[in-house]
């Protein structure tokens, strides 16, 4: 008896709530001119989802990420460029919402660091055939 | 009384890893290192095997089973569930590193005790290290008052076979870095080791722990994909990043051991590359296992053992570092390579695999150093890694795929062209034909088909024309890396989706195929119950090619919605469904994903794999006797 009655909620649960798991996107989103459901998609990939871990907004599906798109969308159909979009955002949420950070003083170190790796990188192997020779 | 004795097992393992130490510092006679070692080995088995066969048993009086067990588990996955949580994964290391630290002794012979002895004393102090550790902040046998009727059973996204044997095949990577590690240490304390073969000694350590380290990943890739649910399978997290670090290092490490054995030079380099894999899988571990990567924060509120790492890391860097910098002179040879050979190719990838780790490192710990300093966040996620670590890389493929073709010393361009002229005609009909199939052009598109075609065809004909012999490991392991880069770069330029909300009964169209939504209905699984949608695909001349089922699960123990992704997989695409939410009304989100050649990814890494395997067995064989 009990089991059934906990089958019924369970088939309730199942069809009534929502059961999103990895549902990021959803069809009543998606704009209908595609060039600019294309803008949107490729902006959302770079928005991190803020109560997300390493999750972009295109990815994710929580709530906060649904509104995000939204907002997206809703700036690209007003007709802002992506860089007004970038900036509202920015603006709003800090620069915690940009996948890849913008360069800073303070991230001056993380865009110019690996390049500076590969700079010493070579002289190492210079340097190793320079001695030798 | 099973909780005590594990306990008590543990305890043991101290007790021998301990004389270990000190019987191997002492250079005691090889009958009381021997009884340590064996020890050691039984003991943290014998306490592994308990905590085993308590989450078989369920014993909720264990609180590490409580937290992470469930009776309507399966008992595949009470078993997996000992090493998918913290404490239980920390014992795993450490039998791991028992194992490792057995055929480290196995190595003894009449020549070489002073010198095995030296490696065991190191390797028996990491493992006091991660011993004491587990036994002072992660202990899996710790009770609970009063017993549980139940467990709270554990996340079911994790119950999955390939999740469930990753992290043991991790672990085997991370840790044979271990051998590796005490191996280098071991030659730079004993300055002789100048003209003592230790390369050859540490080849099949590192040979085993990279070739573990790629499947392991692999998996974990391949589990991402299907259980995700949105197609990916690499997403620069910072967990990914973790094991991607040393194997970088590892593929570096495995690549100038040739060089070694071959030349006898670029062995200080060797020393310090293996010192800096496994420091790397400390770090990695430390990443992982302190909390820190969710935030400063959280690792604030409990950092008893996110500091023990730490502090240990520091330890084991410092010391080995600093050893390396006093001892590594008499190791550091000059050697004049010439960039137009084998040798030459070996160390530009090898500089390139350190600079490639050491920007993934950057962009991992880079917002965990800016947040702790001066409380600014920021987010460093897949664009970044795009933007620095694949262009990175790119030359490596390119130059993978010339360098073995290349011979020792000096090579004529001339020679080379005729060698490859028919291989490269291949590749370039190859791509032509594939582009003209899928008719979307990017740059790193375009370099990506040709490197893998041309990686792809010039081992073939390698394989072919040599049949089976020394390098027969290497050109296949190579060969994988040919699938792999094609499998990444199709799927990645590729791939297309379709999101709809689809009826029942109606149909939509991808890639020339048609989906028709036939039925939906409600399963009872072993431990959860499901929503499940019957999907027709049929081809253009209405040929019905699969059944796809994607499902959503209820989990009631832990509460949790899970979705199942179907998949039907060929050697040139996937079709991949993912059911959303809905109703009978409205109608199902329904997300469709057209994978062109990403099934080629996991054969590559198995292929990969394949090839590791080879080169284990011929390095065992190349050890001195």
């Amino acid at each position: 008896m009990l089991n059934n009655i906990f089958k019924v909620i369970i088939s309730i649960l199942l069809i009534q709530i929502n059961m999103s798991n990895c549902n990021a996107v959803e069809p009543d989103e998606i704009l209908n001119d595609p060039k600019q459901e294309l803008r949107a998609r490729k902006i959302s990939k770079n928005i991190r989802c803020m109560v997300c871990q390493n999750q972009s907004i295109d990815d994710s599906n929580s709530s906060i990420a649904r509104d995000f798109r939204i907002l997206i969308r809703s700036k690209i159909q007003e007709g802002s460029e992506d860089k007004e979009i970038y900036k509202f955002l920015v603006e709003r949420y800090g620069d915690f919402v940009l996948l890849k950070p913008p360069l800073k003083s303070n991230t001056v170190a993380l865009w110019f660091l690996p390049f500076i790796f590969l700079v010493i990188g070579i002289l190492v192997i210079l340097n190793h055939n320079k001695k030798s020779n | 009384m099973a909780p005590t004795l594990g306990n008590l097992a543990l305890w043991l393992s101290l007790v021998f890893a301990g004389s270990q130490f000190y019987n191997t510092r002492k250079k005691n006679k090889l009958k009381i290192i021997s009884i340590s070692v064996i020890g050691l080995l039984i003991s943290s088995l014998f306490s592994f095997f308990l905590l085993i066969y308590l989450y078989v048993i369920s014993d909720f009086s264990v609180l590490n089973v409580f937290q992470n067990s469930h009776t309507t588990k399966p008992l595949f996955y009470k078993i997996t569930a000992v090493w998918g949580n913290h404490e239980g994964s920390m014992l795993l290391w450490i039998i791991v590193l028992t194992i490792f630290n057995y055929f480290i002794f196995k190595l003894y012979n009449k020549k070489n005790f002073i010198f095995v002895s030296k490696t065991l004393e190191i390797q028996s102090f990491i493992t006091l290290g991660f011993i004491v550790f587990t036994i002072l902040t992660s202990n899996p046998f710790e009770r609970m008052v009063p017993v549980q009727e139940n467990g709270l059973g554990f996340n079911p996204i994790l119950q999955d076979p390939a999740l469930a044997i990753h992290p043991p095949l991790l672990y085997i990577g991370y840790v044979g870095f271990s051998a590796a590690f005490s191996i280098s240490v071991a030659t730079l304390v004993l300055k002789n080791g100048k003209n003592f073969p230790w390369y050859k000694y540490m080849k099949p350590f590192v040979m085993v722990a990279w070739t573990f380290l790629t499947i392991g990943i692999a998996l974990g890739s391949l589990w991402a994909y299907y259980e995700l649910g949105w197609g990916g399978w690499w997403f620069w997290d910072p967990v990914e990043n973790a094991s991607f670090m040393p194997w970088l290092l590892g593929t570096a490490l495995l690549h100038s051991l040739i060089i070694v054995d071959k030349k006898q030079s670029l062995q200080a380099w060797v020393l310090l590359l293996s010192i800096l894999a496994f420091l790397l899988s400390v770090v990695g571990t430390f990443l992982v296992r302190s909390g820190i990567l969710t935030s400063v924060h959280a690792f604030a509120l409990d950092p008893t053992r996110g500091i023990y790492i730490l502090l240990f890391i520091a330890i084991l860097g410092g010391y080995s570092l600093m050893l390396f910098s006093s001892k590594s002179k008499i190791y550091s040879t000059k050697n004049y390579f010439n960039f137009f050979s084998k040798e030459g190719s070996i160390l530009v990838n090898n500089i390139i695999m350190v600079v490639a780790c050491a920007t993934v490192l950057l962009g991992t710990i880079y917002p965990l150093l800016m947040e702790a300093l001066t409380g600014n966040k920021i987010s460093i996620g897949e664009p970044y890694y795009n933007s620095t670590v694949v262009p990175i890389m790119l030359p490596a493929i390119l130059i993978m795929g010339v360098g073995p073709i290349l011979s020792w010393g000096k090579e004529s361009v001339l020679e080379i062209a005729k060698k490859v002229s028919s291989v490269f005609i291949i590749t370039l009909a190859m791509t032509i034909i594939i582009f003209s199939i899928y008719k979307s052009y990017t740059f790193l598109g375009i370099a990506g088909i040709v490197l893998a075609f041309w990686i792809i065809f010039n081992n073939l004909t390698t394989l072919y024309r040599n049949k089976f012999n020394n390098l027969t490991g290497m050109v296949v392991a190579h060969l994988g890396v040919g699938f792999l880069m094609l499998g990444i770069t199709a799927s990645s330029i590729w791939q297309v989706e379709e999101i709809i909300k689809m009826k029942l009964k109606s149909e939509t169209e991808i890639n020339k195929y048609q989906i028709f939504f036939n039925e939906i209905n409600e399963i009872k699984g072993s431990n959860y119950l499901s929503l499940r949608g019957d999907f027709l695909v049929y081809d253009k001349g209405k040929n019905i090619i699969a059944k796809l089922k994607p499902e959503n699960r209820f989990y009631p123990v832990t509460g949790n919605f899970t979705s199942e992704a179907s998949i039907h997989t060929n050697l040139f695409r996937d079709l991949y469904i993912v059911l959303g939410e809905g109703n009978i009304n409205e109608g199902w989100t329904v997300r469709l994903y057209y994978n062109p050649l990403v099934v080629w990814i996991w054969i590559g890494a198995f292929t990969i794999f394949l090839g590791g395997v080879i080169s284990i067995n011929k390095s065992l064989k190349r050890m001195p006797k």
